[in-house]
């Protein structure tokens, strides 16, 4: 792994639930390498395995999840070395001192990550102080400029109040404090802005923009909408059934998508200005069951280029141009 | 003007919608209001879709309901017009007049889901909804829901199904149907397709779009994205703390709306089109409580145009083009309006000079 350029790389990893008597399929075979400084976009549908995916990254996995095969490669700094985090132990100390310090994950829901009964300047403390040996002043002073820097006024006396005294866009940036406090290389935003509202989640998100501007953080940004996608990200995986089925530059994926479910997913949504006269296209079907183990490709049933080959196996990924991978047999791909 | 107005299918006149807020405890004392819909005045013709964007509480749940009779306004008239051509105030019916506008009148909600009972068979929701509109037969009741279903490609045996076996995609085009058996002239869509996923979206919205040609249907359409709202509406309204701010034809409407307020939602809507052009409006601050809305102009708070009449004054819709459907609720959009023609006359005479050089 070059690990000047790249600082996750994810080979072939595997997730799973055992539920009762079934096991549910969540991550079958992912496979993305996310550009050091870049915005790394994750889109597909729900039920796709975006969330657990990322949730695999931090090992923040219920106690009936198992990571059934493959790497998650780290490489906090450039040119040093890379860890596999799909190998540590979810309760030990080397994953605890990843998580929170090295990687900081926000979620979609900012009023059920906080705790009410503390002020958001206690919470924000409580990881600081968990990663690093620092005076009580000196935090504090850390932490009014994060929430000011993060567009939070009056920070020092918002330092004091609780979380019911903020607003869902400002509770975000409380999150996002919490996770930048310890200035992480990897900012992991799994859907942050789903349950916002569109003013406020264009300030939320170009917020992670100036992040990586003045910090150089590497940031995920996980989300089932295309125009996020298209507007704050650099490159985007376009999950489908627990797999990335193609990746590369959020340009190559809108202008030349090779995947027949990219392909409609980048049609079937209407962009200003098109004629109204045009249907959207749609996908017939629906997804399957994540509990039924498939043993070819998983988009086969509702694929209107498959062929024979696409019964009997798995595509493995090609490089269709430059960065740009695809998964597929009508495209070149092969078992 | 009077013949335009033959063509209003309805009208919202003046209405407000005020929800009280109580103090809680034995004592309930009303201690303000929730100024939900606060002076709305719009029409719909037949057969358009009139589509009606903004952030979530500015009110477009309230007034859709209010246009379905689910509400009565707390001030305010709404009219539609009947078989012989009249408007009629929905609030002064008869009883047997009442139920024949509320079939006319339907609407789909956002969950499905919460639209339908859990415990009985989906049947049971076309079967009460006509019983109640006084289809008699019993198996009268059953052609239609059948009728219905295949409408929106569904099997006719799913009707002995209950919700839970649906899919979202699948439920909301029963809720649909359900609408559809009642031969509506209006179906008020409040986020039809906001909880589905993409691919589910594109087919509920190409099928709403059939179903409007060939029942000749005409939709409200409530959404908070500008790329939907913009493929399916035939006019476009932006709402803000309970008022229109700005109404004009759906063509182009991202690129042409002229409210600070529109302006900055476009810019805030992703779109999915990489390196789209875009003015960079940053709104900031939150929307203000709409118990206590802001004096004056609502959005001053947030207004980068802001002066101090904006803070006193309250806008009213202006037009600003010759055929008056393009209206503007801002003091200083004549200001817009000419900095908007001056942009345009530069890029013109500069499209021009290019002209002449490449000419030499
Ligand atoms: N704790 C869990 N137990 C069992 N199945 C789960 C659990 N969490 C997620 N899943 C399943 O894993 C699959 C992927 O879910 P998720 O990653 O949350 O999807 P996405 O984030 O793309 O919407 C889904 O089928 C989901 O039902
Ligand atoms: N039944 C109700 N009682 C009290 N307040 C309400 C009620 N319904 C809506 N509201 C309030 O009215 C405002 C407008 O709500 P709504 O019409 O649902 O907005 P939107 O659909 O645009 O999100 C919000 O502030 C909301 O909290
Ligand atoms: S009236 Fe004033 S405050 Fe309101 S939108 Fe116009 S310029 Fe802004
Ligand atoms: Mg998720
Ligand atoms: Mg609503």
């Amino acid at each position: 792994m070059d690990t000047q350029n790249t600082i996750l790389q994810i080979d072939h990893l595997k997730t799973r639930f055992k539920v009762g008597k079934k096991t549910v399929y969540a991550v079958n075979d992912v496979n993305l390498s996310v550009a050091r400084g870049h915005v790394q976009g994750i889109v597909g549908e729900s039920g796709c395995g975006k969330s657990v995916t990322m949730r695999t990254v931090l090992q923040l996995l219920s106690p009936n999840a198992y990571i059934a095969g493959g790497d998650i490669l780290f490489a906090p700094e450039p040119g040093g070395d890379a860890i596999d985090l799909a190998k540590m132990d979810r309760y030990g100390e080397e994953m605890r001192a990843i998580r929170g310090q090295k990687i900081a994950m926000i979620f979609q829901n900012p009023m059920a990550s906080l705790n009410p009964v503390y002020t958001i300047g206690s919470q924000i403390m409580e990881n600081l102080l968990l990663h690093e040996k620092v005076d009580k002043e000196e935090a504090k002073k850390r932490i009014i400029n994060l929430l000011a820097e993060l567009g939070i006024p009056e920070p020092e006396q918002r330092y004091n109040e609780y979380p019911h005294q903020f607003s869902g866009g400002m509770k975000q940036r409380v999150m996002i404090a919490i996770a930048m406090i310890c200035n992480p290389g990897l900012l992991i935003a799994d859907e942050p802005t789903t349950a916002l509202d569109v003013t406020i989640q264009a300030q939320i998100l170009r917020l992670m923009l100036e992040l990586r501007e003045h910090h150089g953080t590497s940031v995920i940004i996980v989300t089932h909408n295309m125009g996020i996608i298209a507007e704050y990200c650099d490159d985007v995986a376009v999950m489908y059934m627990g797999r990335v089925v193609e990746s590369g530059t959020v340009r190559q994926i809108f202008q030349n998508p090779q995947h027949p479910y990219t392909r409609a997913l980048v049609r079937c949504v209407p962009v200003p200005g098109m004629p109204k006269t045009n249907d959207l296209e749609t996908i017939s079907g629906s997804t399957p069951d994540a509990s039924i183990a498939f043993d070819h490709c998983e988009f086969e049933p509702r694929c209107k280029f498959a062929t024979e080959a696409c019964r009997k196996g798995f595509p493995q990924a090609v490089e269709c141009e430059p960065g740009h991978m695809v998964s597929c047999f009508a495209r070149g791909g092969q078992s | 003007m009077a013949e335009e107005q033959s063509k209003h299918l309805l009208e919202i006149k003046d209405v407000k919608k005020y929800f009280p807020v109580t103090r809680p405890g034995i004592m309930k004392k009303t201690i303000g209001y929730v100024h939900a819909v606060d002076g709305v005045n719009l029409y719909i013709d037949e057969g358009e879709t009139l589509g009606i964007v903004g952030e979530s509480g500015c009110g477009k749940t309230t007034l859709g309901k209010c246009v379905v009779h689910l509400y009565d306004p707390t001030e305010g008239e709404i009219s539609f017009r009947d078989d012989g051509g009249s408007m009629k105030d929905l609030s002064k019916l008869g009883s047997r007049e009442n139920m024949e506008m509320k079939r006319k009148i339907q609407m789909v909600f956002q969950d499905p889901y919460s639209a339908m009972n859990p415990m009985k068979y989906i049947w049971t929701a076309f079967d009460e909804a006509l019983k109640i509109h006084g289809v008699k037969e019993r198996k009268e009741r059953y052609r239609i829901a059948s009728e219905m279903m295949e409408a929106v490609n569904l099997r006719p045996d799913y009707l002995y199904r209950y919700p839970h076996e649906f899919s979202g995609g699948q439920l909301q085009r029963i809720c649909i149907a359900r609408c559809l058996a009642l031969n509506p002239k209006l179906i008020v869509c409040d986020e039809p397709v906001s909880a589905l996923d993409v691919s589910v979206q594109a087919q509920i919205l190409n099928l709403m779009r059939r179903l409007q040609k060939e029942y000749s249907l005409t939709y409200i359409f409530i959404a908070h994205d500008i790329s939907v709202v913009e493929y399916m509406s035939t006019r476009i309204a932006v709402m803000y703390l309970g008022k229109i701010v700005e109404t004009a034809t759906g063509e182009n409407f991202s690129t042409k709306c002229m409210h600070p307020y529109a302006q900055a939602l476009m810019s805030a809507i992703p779109i999915p089109v990489p390196d789209a052009k875009k003015d960079e409006v940053v709104l900031s601050g939150d929307v203000p409580s709409p118990i206590r809305p802001p004096k004056g102009c609502r959005f001053h708070p947030r207004c980068r145009y802001c002066t101090e009449r904006c803070k006193t004054e309250e806008p009213e819709l202006v037009p600003v083009d010759e055929s008056g459907t393009h209206l503007v609720a801002c003091h200083y959009v004549r200001e817009m309006l000419q900095n908007r023609l001056q942009t345009a006359k530069k890029e013109d005479s500069n499209a021009g000079q290019q002209d002449e050089t490449s000419a030499v």
